[in-house]
């Protein structure tokens, strides 16, 4: 009599914890399936510095072309372009906390942000004169972090 | 006549073998304090030789690793409080120097750590005080000039300094303790 009722009990309580995992389960898989694209999230963002400072490159041209020809819409989806590359860049230096690496990416994502007002207020030339404050920030990380190498290519100096 | 000659020429020939057979290590290898002191330097400065990967890694172990060859498997290195420690600062044992290695090639660049010449009569040496101590090994020390530059803020420093080593027998570095004025320290406009 009493062996049965231990017995009873215990299969009681294995059937409640299996019921309960049953009931964790889903939320388990939910908190694991968020923190999997929590943690994926930043990964994919970041792609190779190398690509990033060669679409750059051609966006800062194609922002000048844009201007140069009058084409002042296209020269303002350019510049909203230009703004994120250096969101980007920034991003890249931000966990090494560079002062003058970050202070250059966010002065050039300021010079794109005031490309991009000058061209809303339909003023071509405060668009341009601003495009032309660009390069100063561009020289400066390069100056410090860009070293070329023998066979022409770039590194990335701390 | 012909027996004499042939016990001359074994004689000469076992010598020569004996010498042969000495192997290196018993001599004490002819490594100089100041020499190894000086390359203790070399690759000190080195430590901001390296460069980050495309993909944002800190790619310096190879120059940290190079500095650690200079050192004993057991040594010691002691430096000065840090605001992360206050006190001398110990580290005993490849791995924790490792450590400090790795955190100062990360936190500073620019690195010109440089040992002053003098010069008298014309003739510039760079003073290293060296001495071979009676149980084996020598030991060497000098002062000089620290110059760096932070990393992060882009600030560079002089700081007057001091080294002292003791060496091993093989040249590694057993004992290292180094002392920086900070109190002297002069930021480089």
């Amino acid at each position: 009599m009493t062996a049965n009722t231990a017995c009873s009990r215990r299969r009681r309580r294995i059937e409640r914890a299996a019921a309960q995992r049953a009931k964790v389960r889903p939320q388990a898989v939910v908190i694991i399936a968020a923190m999997w694209l929590l943690a994926a999230t930043p990964a994919a963002q970041t792609r190779p510095y190398d690509v990033l400072m060669k679409d750059v490159a051609s966006t800062v041209e194609g922002l000048r072309k844009g201007l140069n020809s009058g084409d002042l819409t296209g020269a303002a989806a350019t510049a909203g372009r230009l703004e994120r590359l250096f969101v980007e860049t920034e991003a890249f230096w931000a966990p090494f906390r560079t002062k003058d690496a970050l202070d250059a990416a966010r002065g050039a994502r300021g010079v794109a942000v005031s490309i991009a007002a000058a061209i809303k207020g339909k003023d071509a030339q405060k668009a341009k004169d601003a495009a032309a404050g660009l390069g100063r920030f561009c020289t400066a990380c390069h100056n410090s972090h860009r070293e070329q190498m023998p066979d022409k290519s770039y590194r990335i100096r701390p | 006549m012909t027996k004499a000659t042939l016990l001359f020429t074994l004689i000469c020939l076992m010598g020569a073998v004996s010498d042969a057979q000495v192997p290196s290590a018993q001599k004490p290898p002819s490594v100089k304090p100041d020499e190894l002191a000086k390359e203790w330097f070399i690759r000190l400065n080195e430590l901001d030789d390296w460069y980050i990967s495309f993909e944002g890694k800190e790619e310096n172990a190879v120059v940290v690793d190079r500095f650690l060859d200079l050192y004993a498997t057991d040594a010691f290195h002691q430096v000065g409080p840090s605001e992360k420690q206050i006190g001398p600062v110990v580290l005993h044992g490849r791995a924790a120097i490792r450590t400090w290695a790795d955190a100062f090639s990360k936190r500073f660049v620019a690195l010109n750590y440089r040992v002053e010449y003098r010069t008298r009569s014309e003739q510039p040496v760079q003073p290293f005080y060296v001495t071979q101590f009676p149980w084996g090994g020598m030991g060497a020390s000098t002062q000089f000039e620290a110059i760096y530059t932070n990393r992060d803020d882009r600030r560079q420093f002089v700081v007057p300094a001091a080294v002292f080593f003791i060496f091993d027998e093989a040249g590694k570095i057993q004992q290292l303790r180094l002392y920086m004025l900070r109190d002297e320290a002069a930021e480089v406009a």
